[in-house]
């Protein structure tokens, strides 16, 4: 018996499901051996903890922490917060892109930005994208940009490659429709980035040609 | 700010889930192991509500990163032990003294042999467990991590490799230099505690 043995099979030991012979050998080696005493001890240790009995729990624990943990975050920030989420499944048209914008939650001041998602587009004609943009409460002032990067534009602004305005968002979910075409074989990346004091949401959509 | 922009118009009929509502969902399946593994942490159900408390409010705060997680329970458990460690205010509230708190972990002691170990030397069960916590709560956050999610919750070697990406035999060796460590800061405190002589598990 040497320690590596020990090791080995200091689950099934102290599980109490080695064979008498071998038990009585990792024993008599532990009993001998300061490091194999050590490990024994600690191995012993979790299955004690392992085994406490944890009772259930109370029947309404489950929402009271829910409950408290999603209070505790809307009364930790009154700032605004934008985020990404595509949470709306198959209730929505494959072409509505999801961006949604949350207020009152947590309001790290920092640029959120959301996996990218993929959009087809065609040579030459425009296929338009639609855009959920879903607020809890109505927003006001808040800037959208759009950035368009490689063969793509959008249709009627020829090769302006940014867009900024600021507009108002009604509570719930608000449409953007953007008619995008691709120019050149490569297709490209579109941008929205919504801003309004204290964070700023970024959203990327890869524009590949359809076909 | 351009002057020909595009309009918003409001859409009806479909409305995303909340976040409370994303949360309970994601939260349901494991809440029971997870409070399981509070109460075998804890000294009381009370102690054990509050870790749970913490590790929901950290996991709300990840709600999108947690929701495409592969191993969520493992997450979860992994918060919660993290918090275990970080948690003083359980160690300050204990009546029992931690005699390992200002020791060297290296200094020399007589170590109790294994087969010295009697049930009727035991300590009662709970102060045995107090004892294992706080000896715990000296281990590193990763390794107490490791060893609990290997020894106290069953996940295997294999599942632990694929959720951290370490090869199994770095995680074997991290395991049992750990079960060491935790039996030596054991011994040691039996060691300072002439009284207390036996902390083990099964004969």
């Amino acid at each position: 018996m040497n320690c590596q043995t020990v090791a080995e099979n200091i689950d099934l030991l102290v599980a109490g499901k080695l064979a008498p012979q071998q038990r009585d050998e990792c024993r008599a080696h532990a009993a001998s051996c300061r490091d194999c005493a050590d490990m024994l001890r600690g191995a012993e240790a979790m299955l004690l903890i392992r085994e406490r009995d944890t009772g259930s729990a109370p029947a309404d624990l489950f929402e009271r922490t829910l409950d408290r943990a999603t209070r505790r975050q809307r009364a930790g920030s009154g700032q605004a917060r934008f985020w990404l989420g595509a949470g709306f499944g198959g209730a929505i048209a494959a072409s509505l892109l999801a961006v949604a914008m949350s207020l009152g939650w947590l309001a790290p001041a920092t640029v959120q930005v959301a996996p990218a998602n993929e959009f087809l587009i065609t040579l030459d004609q425009p296929r338009d994208m639609n855009i959920a943009i879903d607020t809890d409460r109505a927003l006001t002032g808040a800037t959208i940009s759009i950035l368009l990067a490689g063969d793509v534009e959008l249709d009627g602004f020829g090769s302006r490659r940014e867009l900024t305005w600021n507009t108002d968002l009604e509570a719930g979910v608000n449409k953007l429709t953007l008619p995008v075409r691709a120019i050149g074989a490569e297709g490209g990346q579109l941008v929205v980035r919504m801003s309004h004091p204290q964070s700023e949401q970024v959203y990327v959509v890869n524009l590949k040609i359809d076909g | 700010m351009e002057k020909r922009t595009f309009g918003l118009r409001k859409v009806s009929g479909f409305r995303r889930r909340s976040e409370p509502d994303r949360f309970g969902e994601l939260m349901r399946p494991h809440f029971d192991a997870l409070y399981a593994a509070a109460r075998r942490m804890s000294m009381s159900a009370v102690d054990a509500e509050d870790l749970v408390q913490e590790v929901c409010l950290k996991a709300f705060l990840k709600l999108d990163e947690l929701e495409s997680m592969e191993y969520q329970r493992a997450w979860l458990l992994r918060v919660l032990y993290n918090q275990f460690i970080d948690s003083r205010r359980v160690l300050q509230r204990s009546p029992v003294g931690m005699a390992t708190t200002g020791a060297d972990e290296n200094d020399e002691f007589e170590v109790p042999a294994a087969s010295s170990w009697q049930p009727e030397e035991m300590l009662d069960r709970e102060m045995r467990v107090e004892l294992i916590l706080k000896a715990m709560r000296l281990l590193g956050s990763d390794q107490c991590t490791l060893v609990a999610l290997h020894d106290i919750e069953g996940m295997s070697l294999d599942e632990l490799q694929q959720m951290t990406g370490t090869p199994i035999g770095t995680l074997k060796s991290q395991l049992h230099r750990t079960r060491a460590k935790l039996g030596r800061l054991l011994a040691k405190d039996l060691a300072h505690r002439p009284d207390l002589k036996v902390i083990g598990g099964k004969q």
